[in-house]
């Protein structure tokens, strides 16, 4: 920029038409890029819960993926990024075959349980990464080959059944980096070969976790929609004796999610993949962008801070659990012996889960079966029950 | 909506036979005509057509283009006392406006979301906007989403214009112009809100400086047109504490913004802007002195006062505070570097002989100039005395901050881009929170916000970030609002903020991230 150029002229001349439009090609590319890799490789990888990928990702493994090389590439881009001449003047003429050509495009904000890739435009809503591609797939342009959600004949890109498959052979992958500079071939071929070798579960940690500070507000903004939105709703429902399975199943999913993103389960998912990476990458960029991107698992999990927020956590599970399963039954009298279906068996087992977590944490008050709960076969809850159930809600807190 | 066509509704005054019935757009489409000159003829026009009562001009631009013209060589002929802010209709009484012949004016207009809310308010107020004989609206350029009028419930309200259908590309051109010519006028502080004295820099300029920075910090920078800026800033440290009881109880007096802007006038005239803002309470009377409640009148202290009104009369009164402080330094350190000219009546000014505050009766409208003048008088008296004691005491300098103006001007781009950033991300964690992507307006960030922008992004201090606020502001690319806060666990407070200013200025600032990234922190 020149020395005393104004910003309002500054602003609308160093904006290049279509520039932006490449931006989200060329990201787009490399992320294809990186999961194609990833989808066509035949070797071994850990395990989901015990079974294969299929070299298919769900929706929010992809966007995780999305979201890792986005930290990962905006490092590249501030270390060794070919910025706008015009607003470094003093900067030597750059030669940008050597450099990062362009910063990722997306906005990652917090969206329903954790960090999403978005675009926004401050009229219309933001767009997640998964509408976006399912739009363009629409259109006809497949980076990837999208199989959304569909439910009665409408496509639900967002739904976690969503599916990310590959559209493209081997012999074409390399084609997506036609353009792009050397550096940025060398460092995405770097990162492909360790993202090739992560599970699907790795990927989901790497992508979830970045520092102890982000994973403690990601946690703390699920405890923040359970007590401001959630738990005021639940009490005032059992107050009055009206359902209340919907904020139960609710306050259920919000803990879950908080207990996910702050238990030792993720730490070791979390700690093999940036073990391998660390190991594996070669090329000093990278490995610089990397060290940026993220801390090691025990910088994480292993704070005292992180091991709080992890026993808040599993007391709000264990109390969703036996709240959702109390819910359930109460509008499902004839199942609370014997129960039949699925939904039901589930809640049974939720029951005995989260009971299990009241004794674990010391939460007095509840009967160990379910026939305790309610006034006879009613719907009703025994009152000492109910102002229990009342004052462990209460007891939330963020 | 009514469908009948543009030209059915459009006065474009070329349409009026001023011109022939040319379109004026045609006349002037390769800018023959400058800017300043084009749209001073196109509202002289409108004044002498119209013959209004009252001409309401819509904030901010609207209001620094009117002044530009009024303090011009060739000025516009109105007097400041017929001039409302669209900022304060609702400090009005009922009645003041029924009735009358009012203008609106404003330079500009995209999609006319601002005329609308100033309409919708001017209707409560029982102004029929829909009369013809009661209401024109005089809009400079207007852009081709608006160029039919604008929609207030139901009814189209036409519109004067300049030049009209304008695409993007060539409103943008256009306001840049406009936002130039300001500059070179006297940057967009040409405003109404702030009071302002001058000083002749009659010695040694560096001295000058050196004064400020007795118990201030400064930042000197160069502004379009090659004017002096300097930015001076006062901490919160003990010798600028604001006295709690200059203001509404439970105001909050820390973190806000206390300083002092010096701009070049001509030559070596220089006006000193102080510009406090505290928060207030909302919806609580303020109970003043009565000196305050003489000054700033009823609709700042009365029981009917707007939080708006009181917002901006608490920082007229804080205001002057300032002032005492940057007079005292001054004569303390450098009392032989510079006269000061204090304001005089409005009517000496209108005779041409000196200055006058006048032009505050647009965001103050019962403010009493002449009271305020002799208030800055005592101010200049006293500050004259107290500096006279202190010369030659400490407190030393505050060190100066060595940017150059390359590095602010690089740094208030990347300052912008941060306030866009946060404000959208704010935007959209709202949006799926409350699975609603209506933005209430305003919707900016505090002087407290961007500090800790500043501090952590750019590892600035407090009068850098300041700084780059008002190179920012003047450059017409970021806004002031007065908000509510949401005060969560407190008292709601009404406060400052700060945005990208309008549609156009968010959505290149959004571009130019997405194709360049954010700006580096700096280690």
């Amino acid at each position: 920029m020149q020395s005393t150029e104004p910003a309002q002229t500054f602003l609308f001349s160093a904006v290049c038409t279509g520039r932006e439009g490449v931006q989200c090609e060329r990201s787009l590319r490399a992320l294809s890029y990186i999961f194609h890799g990833w989808a066509q490789y035949t070797g071994k990888r850990k395990f989901h819960f015990g079974k294969p990928d299929n070299r298919v990702l769900p929706i929010i493994e992809f966007e995780k993926l999305a979201l890792f090389w986005c930290r990962l590439w905006q490092n590249l881009w501030r270390i060794d990024g070919a910025r706008d001449e015009r607003a470094h003047a003093t900067r030597p003429k750059m030669d940008t075959q050597k450099l990062i050509t362009f910063p990722p495009p997306f906005v990652i904000e917090r969206a329903k349980h954790g960090k999403r890739p978005q675009r926004y435009d401050g009229i219309e809503k933001p767009v997640t990464l998964a509408e976006i591609l399912c739009g363009l797939q629409d259109l006809g342009i497949r980076y990837f080959d999208i199989h959304p959600f569909v439910e009665a004949g409408t496509a639900y890109p967002n739904h976690y059944k969503t599916e990310v498959h590959p559209t493209l052979p081997p012999e074409r992958r390399s084609q997506l980096l036609e353009g792009f500079s050397g550096a940025e071939v060398k460092c995405l071929d770097d990162i492909d070969n360790v993202v090739r070798r992560l599970g699907t579960s790795e990927i989901r940690a790497l992508g979830t976790h970045e520092d102890l500070q982000e994973t403690m507000r990601d946690i703390e903004l699920e405890f923040d929609v359970i007590v401001t939105d959630l738990v005021p709703l639940a009490v005032s429902r059992i107050a009055n004796g009206q359902p209340f399975l919907d904020v139960a199943q609710d306050i259920l999913e919000y803990a879950d999610e908080a207990y996910k993103k702050s238990c030792a389960d993720r730490k070791e998912d979390y700690e093999s993949a940036y073990g391998l990476f660390l190991n594996d990458t070669k090329d000093a960029l990278v490995r610089a962008a990397f060290s940026r991107s993220q801390v090691e698992a025990s910088a994480i999990f292993d704070s005292a801070q992180m091991n709080a927020v992890a026993l808040r956590a599993e007391q709000a599970r264990a109390v969703g659990k036996v709240l959702a399963a109390v819910a359930y039954f109460r509008d499902h009298s004839d199942e609370r012996s014997q129960p039949r279906s699925s939904k039901a068996r589930e809640m049974k087992h939720a029951w005995d889960e989260g009971i299990s977590g009241f004794g674990k944490h010391n939460i007095l008050g509840f009967p160990s079966e379910l026939d305790g709960v309610y006034v006879g076969s009613s719907s009703q809850l025994r009152p000492a029950i109910r102002d229990r159930f009342l004052e462990v809600l209460s007891g939330f807190h963020r | 909506m009514n469908n009948a066509l543009a030209s059915d509704y459009i006065w474009g005054i070329g349409n009026e036979g001023l011109f022939g019935g040319a379109r004026q757009a045609d006349i002037d489409a390769f800018g023959t005509v400058p800017i300043k000159a084009a749209i001073r003829r196109f509202l002289d026009s409108q004044i002498q057509l119209w013959k209004p009562d009252r001409i309401i001009v819509l904030e901010r631009k609207g209001t620094a283009v009117l002044r530009a013209l009024m303090e011009s060589e060739d000025p516009i002929r109105w007097r400041w006392e017929d001039v409302v802010s669209s900022k304060v209709i609702e400090q009005l009484q009922p009645g003041e406006l029924s009735g009358k012949r009012i203008l609106i004016f404003d330079d500009m207009m995209k999609k006319g979301v601002h005329l609308a809310e100033l309409l919708r308010e001017l209707r409560k107020h029982g102004v029929d906007v829909a009369s013809p004989d009661h209401l024109r609206v005089a809009v400079f350029a207007v852009h081709e989403e608006s160029s039919r009028g604008t929609e207030v419930e139901g009814t189209i309200i036409p519109h004067a214009w300049y030049r009209r259908c304008l695409n993007t590309q060539d409103y943008t051109d256009l306001r840049t112009q406009i936002v130039t010519m300001l500059q070179h006028s006297g940057s967009l502080m040409l405003d109404t809100e702030h009071l302002e004295i001058r000083v002749n820099i009659v010695g040694n300029f560096d001295k000058f400086v050196k004064a400020l920075r007795r118990t201030g910090r400064a930042t000197v920078f160069t502004s379009a047109g090659s004017r002096v800026n300097i930015t001076v800033l006062y901490e919160d440290d003990t010798i600028h504490l604001l006295p709690t009881g200059d203001f509404p109880d439970g105001t909050k007096t820390d973190n806000i913004v206390k300083k002092c802007r010096v701009v070049q006038r001509s030559g070596s005239e220089f006006a000193l802007i102080p510009i406090c803002f505290p928060s207030i309470p909302a919806a609580q009377v303020w109970h003043c002195k009565q000196e305050v409640s003489t000054l700033l009148g009823r609709s700042v202290v009365g029981v009917e006062a707007t939080d708006s009104g009181r917002f901006y009369g608490v920082g007229l009164r804080a205001a002057l505070r300032v002032l005492r402080w940057v007079l005292r330094d001054l004569y303390a350190a450098a009392p032989h570097e510079f006269t000061v000219s204090l304001p005089g009546s409005v009517e000496h000014g209108r005779l041409g002989s000196g200055y006058h505050l006048g032009h505050l009766r647009v965001m103050y409208p019962t403010l009493d100039v002449g009271y305020l003048n002799k208030w800055i008088a005592r101010i200049e008296r006293e500050a004259q005395s107290e500096g006279s004691q202190l010369q030659g005491k400490r407190p030393e300098s505050s060190p100066a901050t060595p940017l150059r103006d390359e590095v602010l001007y690089q740094r208030a781009i990347g300052l912008l881009q941060m306030i866009s950033d946060h404000l959208d991300r704010k935007r959209i964690a709202q949006f799926w929170r409350l699975l609603d992507h209506s933005t209430p307006h305003p919707f900016g960030l505090t002087a407290e916000e961007v500090f800790q922008i500043g501090e952590q992004h750019f590892r600035g201090d407090k009068v850098t970030t300041s700084t780059l606020f008002d190179i920012l502001i003047d450059q017409a690319t970021l806004v002031t609002h007065v908000q509510p806060g949401t005060g969560l666990g407190r008292v709601r407070l009404v406060e400052r903020t700060f945005e990208p200013d309008g549609e156009i200025v968010s959505e290149a600032v959004r571009r130019y991230t997405t194709q360049w990234g954010l700006p580096d922190a700096i280690d």
